[in-house]
């Protein structure tokens, strides 16, 4: 699944959406980048400068010409660098915070609903995430690490050319001492990387536990079941994972830190011993002694931040290879021009599934196993079964979020593999089971469009239809009024019922062909669930229907009565047929039906 | 002036209560440790500049090659020594600043769990805690103080070292007399001019780094408004499954993008444009100063030696430490501003870590009460949420006799799960009183009545745990009791199935292999955990919402066997459910308005109770 991107691909696709996204950033990036290492040359000279002035006794005006030109090239140079420095840094924020956020975001809406919930990619997004949050090494600064790279050959070269003046063979010696530390930070990235997935497991689970534990939803059960002892061990599990880690990583850096004292020892203490011999028997200034000391010794900062800032720059193109794979998943249902969706008389549609076999993930045994239905044009069918008897996995492939491995889903025909993807969604209404809110308003959550698009006459009749008005006319706001209490102030909280018929407000907005509704009723109080039986018919006219419930008294109003038992179809036809039939239906009537009669004996 | 001073002082205390809070978060050394570390970073340079002041002297002295390198071998090898000891005691430092943000969220979060209901629900304690994160996000707030105060502290010991050092140069005087321009060169007026220029920078940059830190931290404390939406759609909304259907039947990409636009991105990119502004104007200032008095210092001391004051190797050596001097006390007036800036957001983190509970907690403890002879009263209880003014229930009364099976019913928000919050004190009533055998229950001892009940509440949630531990809520659990409790809400078999049995986790949020459940399978395993509490009072709020009619006549069926001679109250829309109760109260608009049993109630067809029941039950009986 992890794809390989080379150097060039990585750093091609980060000018671009740089570029893209902010081109001033890009710009100041290249600023930024020769001029640090001028700095560091002018100061390198400015003690010899002076230096040279005292021991050839030259003029006072010489002196102050040369420093105070020299010093304000030096102000001017930093206070560039300076507000470079803050652009990158603000820039590098706001990359990761909106720029490759924004991706993230849209690739996590746009992906097949299967790569969204398949496992493998929900940890390569995972991946992605931890490559842009993690501050050091994140991909937002990826060609920050690359200019800072460019700055240190530059840098690099510069004092190379001053030391190769005093003598050559010290290049030479630098290189090879500064390549062993070199060495020894590259052997401690390797097995960070190789560490990464059981570090992004133990964050995983930390996070998951830190972000519960203040979750208010949890709040309740929490405080009842005494549960915040138990949270709080797992906390520090979780923490003491994290500084086991800690302890690992830093238990390299230490010995690799201590290396390079060590040859930073070595290196300055050669450089003092072979100048002050070269002084003491040559006809070397001061100035020079102080600048190619300072040059050899400097040496090792500059050897220093190239090494830096190239492991810098390879975790980040680690990380924007990770981010990159994400980003390129790749979607197998069909993204491009697709059969035209049925429209005017042919609606509405009819459904056909042929030979359906479906499995999730990597499971074993399949959910759907050669399933075959067909619902005709304007049907309302009703799905009935006990739990996990595969009615969602069913709703799930009509509508499209799931493709079956083997066989067809026919809408009017047409296999849904041959409409576009997006298209294909159109033709559904749907009410779900579990409920997401948008964190924004009652209208917005409804209608599910941006401000402008809102049709306020349709969303105030399908609020009237789904029993819902009274309710939000009685709110200040209205249909303004903001939801989820945790993210706004003066958030208004809906009851489960309410929440129950805002989606199916939101169902009834949308107006789709083919209506779907799993369990529209479970937290309707009776009346409320009479009501919508009443108005079953209304909502569904013209329009094909797919309705399950539990509730064995609504499926009356369907056409039809499809009753399932481990993804097969066990019994089939209208209520009073079925009831005839005395088989399972007739038994789960009975169930239920009974507390309902007068001579119930409990 | 005095003003400035209790101000100082009051910083001071904050700061004094926020090193004391990271002693018990990161670390009980984590200070001292740190504190070393940046006192030897702070001095080791000096030694670098003295020696090589020294050795240029000597060389300009024409000393013995055996002599030079007798300095050249002092300021390495305590370089190296010195270096060595930092490194050593800033990797244990390290392993605790590096966990730091963890352990931050996790105080906080701790906290979280402590709190009261209201309080944990309050808009403005979760504002409270949301300020505190994109403090810590932005590397401010409480991990910043030991930081900020070492840094502080350990440069006052650099300025007191460069202040010996250059101490001599004041008064240095050339040998030779001198006339002219150079003979002020060599006046100490010269020396004391310099200064005065130093003093007036370091002023300057004071006032300035102080005003860029406050202004600063005005500018982050915007992020306060959409950092908890961000969070939402991060780790909710962006990321959940359920959320992920709805995106893309309804096709919610364009109005995500644009409430993401308007609520998050412009807000970010506006924060960020204003502080480049700022960093780019007065956060400048002491940069500039600094390279400024750089270049003077060197023409001083150029000029000084020039004049015949000093020989070159002390040019090398006041430079040095005239630099030093600048940076550190550049460096504790950018500390100072920032330390007392930080205040701000330290006393939101005190205040949120010391929230206490506005719940009156009693000291009585529930031993003494007999379950078997258990009454709970409510009189004439009235409640509104907090912050908001529509009363739930409105003089309420209401009698739960011991051992009963109460049913509850009536329309969507007619206050019964509210009665439940308040009967299990997740809030208090806003007016009268609720009592258990004749006491309030205020009096009891918090967590001691908690343990009175076991309630499946109707938007419960289980976490993504193993399934044992979401039954006990402990990571520690009597398997068999488990599995029978398991047996008893019906879903035994299915977890049998389950690769790693109780230890398998649920949901994939927290380990990779964790199972998906369906609605009913989670009613189920809540119920358990009802079961497995074991306590005598169990409340359950729509428990049989999403079962099937089989499991939910199995629950009906074992409901006897479950409640036992608890006593028991149920709600429910399901009003089949209401057989098996000994009493049904019918609410309605937050007051009790019918009681009786099932037969009583119907006997009255004019009734709620008669309305709710036909709306039902029509579908049921017709055919029969």
């Amino acid at each position: 699944m992890k794809r390989k991107y080379n150097y060039f691909s990585n750093l091609g696709f980060m000018l671009k959406e740089h570029w893209n996204f902010d081109k001033s950033y890009v710009l100041m990036q290249m600023v930024l980048t020769p001029l640090g290492a001028l700095t560091s040359v002018i100061a390198a000279y400015l003690p010899k400068v002076v230096l040279d002035c005292v021991e050839n006794n030259s003029s006072v005006s010489g002196m102050i010409i040369k420093v105070s030109l020299m010093s304000a090239v030096l102000i001017l140079f930093s206070y560039v660098q300076g507000v470079s420095q803050t652009k990158t840094h603000q820039g590098n924020r706001l990359s990761r915070d909106v720029m490759l956020h924004k991706l993230i975001c849209n690739k996590v809406m746009s992906m097949d609903y299967n790569n969204y919930v398949y496992n493998e990619t929900r940890l390569l997004r995972e991946k992605a995430w931890n490559g842009i949050r993690s501050w050091e090494s994140s991909v937002a600064r990826f060609l920050e690490y690359n200019c800072t790279l460019a700055s240190s050959v530059f840098g690099f070269s510069a004092f190379t050319a001053i030391i190769v003046e005093c003598n050559p063979w010290f290049i030479p010696i630098l290189v090879v001492s500064y390549g062993i530390s070199m060495l020894g930070w590259l052997l401690l990235m390797k097995w960070k990387d190789k560490m990464k997935d059981k570090v992004a497991e133990i964050f995983l689970r930390l996070h998951y536990v830190t972000y519960r534990s203040k979750d208010f939803s949890n709040a309740k059960d929490v405080r009842i079941y005494n549960m915040s002892d138990f949270l709080m061990r797992k906390l520090d599990k979780h923490l003491d994972d994290v500084t086991w880690w800690n302890i690992k990583r830093n238990d390299g850096h230490y010995y690799n830190c201590l290396l390079e004292d060590v040859l930073k020892f070595a290196i300055s203490l050669g450089a003092y011993i072979y100048l002050i011999y070269l002084k003491l028997n040559s006809d070397m200034t001061l100035g020079d002694f102080s600048l190619y000391f300072g040059a050899i010794t400097g040496f090792g900062q500059w050897i220093a931040r190239l090494v830096d800032s190239i492991a810098e720059m390879l975790t980040s193109a680690h990380n924007v290879s990770d981010f990159r794979s994400f980003l390129d998943i790749e979607d197998k249902m069909n993204l491009g021009k697709g059969e035209k969706l049925p429209s005017g008389k042919d609606l509405p549609c009819e459904i056909e599934l042929k030979n359906v076999t479906f499995s999730y993930d990597k499971a074993e045994k399949a959910t759907v196993d050669n399933f075959s239905l067909k619902i005709n044009k304007g049907e309302k069918i009703a799905i009935v079964g006990v739990n996990g008897a595969g009615k969602s996995t069913l709703v799930k492939l009509i509508c499209g979020l799931f493709v079956p491995q083997e066989g067809q889903i026919l809408i009017n025909g047409i296999d849904s593999r041959l409409f576009n993807r997006d298209e294909y969604y159109k033709l559904f209404s749907t009410l779900f089971q579990d409920c997401s809110i948008l964190p924004s308003t009652v209208a917005k959550n409804i209608t599910l469009c941006e401000e402008n698009k809102i049709d306020r006459e349709r969303l105030y009749e399908c609020m009237r239809l789904a029993g819902i008005l009274d309710k939000v006319e009685s709110l200040e706001n209205k249909e303004n009024t903001l939801l989820v209490r945790e993210v706004h102030d003066g958030a208004v909280a809906f009851s489960g019922g309410e929440l129950q018929r805002l989606l199916l407000a939101r169902a009834l907005y949308k107006n789709a062909p083919i209506i779907i509704l799993d369990e529209p009723t479970a937290a309707l109080d009776p009346i409320a669930e009479n009501d919508m039986y009443m108005k079953y018919s209304e909502l569904t006219k013209d329009k094909t229907a797919i309705y399950i419930s539990h509730r064995l008294s609504s499926t009356r109003f369907c056409d039809r009565i499809i009753l399932l038992d481990e993804a097969k179809i066990v019994e089939s036809g209208t209520h009073e047929e079925l009831l005839g039939l005395g088989g399972k239906y007739a038994e789960m009537f009975e169930t239920q039906s009974k507390y309902y009669r007068e001579e119930a004996v409990i | 002036m005095k003003k400035f001073f209790t101000g100082l002082k009051e910083d001071y205390e904050i700061v004094k209560q926020g090193l004391r809070l990271v002693k018990i978060y990161l670390g009980k050394n984590y200070f001292s440790l740190n504190l070393i570390v940046k006192i030897l970073r702070a001095v080791s340079p000096y030694i670098t500049i003295y020696c090589t002041g020294l050795v240029i002297t000597a060389l300009t002295e024409n000393q013995s090659f055996n002599q030079i390198i007798k300095y050249v071998l002092i300021a390495t090898v305590s370089t190296l020594v010195i270096d060595v000891i930092i490194r050593t005691v800033n990797r244990k430092a390290l392993i605790m600043l590096n966990s730091c943000y963890e352990k931050h969220s996790a105080l906080l979060s701790r906290k979280a769990l402590e709190l009261d209901y209201a309080k944990a629900e309050s808009s403005s304690v979760q504002e409270l805690r949301g300020k505190i994160e994109e403090n810590a996000n932005n590397g401010n707030g409480l991990t910043w103080v030991a930081d900020c105060a070492a840094e502080m502290i350990s440069n006052v010991f650099s300025v007191a070292v460069a202040i010996v050092m250059i101490s001599g140069m004041v008064f240095s005087k050339s040998s030779t007399p001198l006339t002219g321009f150079m003979a002020f060169v060599d006046s100490p007026l010269f020396a004391i001019l310099l200064m005065a220029f130093c003093i007036v920078a370091i002023v300057i940059s004071v006032r300035y780094q102080g005003l860029s830190e406050k202004k600063k931290f005005d500018i982050f404390n915007r992020a306060v408004k959409f950092n908890p939406i961000l969070e939402y759609y991060n780790q909710k909304y962006l990321n959940e499954s359920e959320s992920g259907k709805d995106v893309r039947i309804f096709n919610v990409k364009a109005l995500i993008n644009e409430e993401i636009d308007e609520k998050i991105y412009k807000p970010i990119i506006s924060m960020r444009k204003d502080v480049f502004k700022l960093w780019a104007t007065i956060g400048q200032v002491s940069n500039i100063l600094a390279n400024v008095l750089g270049g003077l210092v060197y023409l001083f001391v150029g000029l000084k030696a020039l004049a015949g004051a000093f020989g070159a190797g002390k040019i090398v050596e006041y430079y040095g430490a005239i630099t030093k001097l600048i940076s550190s006390c550049t460096t504790i007036a950018g500390d100072i501003g920032y330390l007392r800036a930080n205040n701000i957001q330290l006393k939101q983190e005190l205040e949120y870590l010391n929230l206490v509970s506005d719940m009156e907690n009693g000291t009585r403890n529930v031993d003494g009460i007999d379950p078997a002879k258990a009454v709970f009263e409510f009189h004439n209880v009235s409640f509104a949420y907090p912050e908001t003014e529509q009363m739930i229930l409105k003089n309420f009364s209401m009698k739960i006799e011991s051992g009963e099976h109460l049913a509850v019913v009536g329309m969507n928000g007619s206050g019964k799960s509210t009665m439940i919050k308040l009967l299990c004190r997740l809030y208090d009533p806003t007016e009268g009183k609720i009592t258990l055998n004749g006491i309030d229950i205020r009096e009891f001892d918090y967590a001691e009545y908690l343990k009175l009940f076991a309630i499946v509440f109707q938007d419960f949630k289980l976490l993504a745990f193993p399934v044992g531990e979401n039954v006990a809520c402990s990571d520690e659990y009597d398997e068999e009791r488990v599995w029978k409790c398991l047996e008893m809400a019906g879903v035994k078999e299915r977890v049998e199935e389950f690769p790693k049995k109780l230890k398998q986790s649920v949901y994939k949020l927290y380990e990779k292999d964790g199972i998906d459940l369906s609605g009913g399978e989670e009613q189920k395993i809540a119920i358990a955990r009802a079961l497995y509490k074991d306590a005598p009072f169990v409340i359950l709020d729509e428990p049989t919402a999403a079962l099937d009619p089989i499991a939910e006549s199995e629950i009906y069926s074992r409901f006897n066997e479950i409640a036992g001679n608890k006593t028991t109250v149920y709600i429910s829309h399901r009003l089949s459910s209401c057989r098996f109760c000994s009493r049904i109260v019918v609410f309605d608009n937050g007051a009790v308005i019918q009681e009786g049993t099932h037969e009583e109630l119907l006997e009255n067809p004019a009734g709620k109770y008669s309305e709710l029941w036909n709306a039902q039950a029509q579908y049921y009986t017709e055919n029969n």
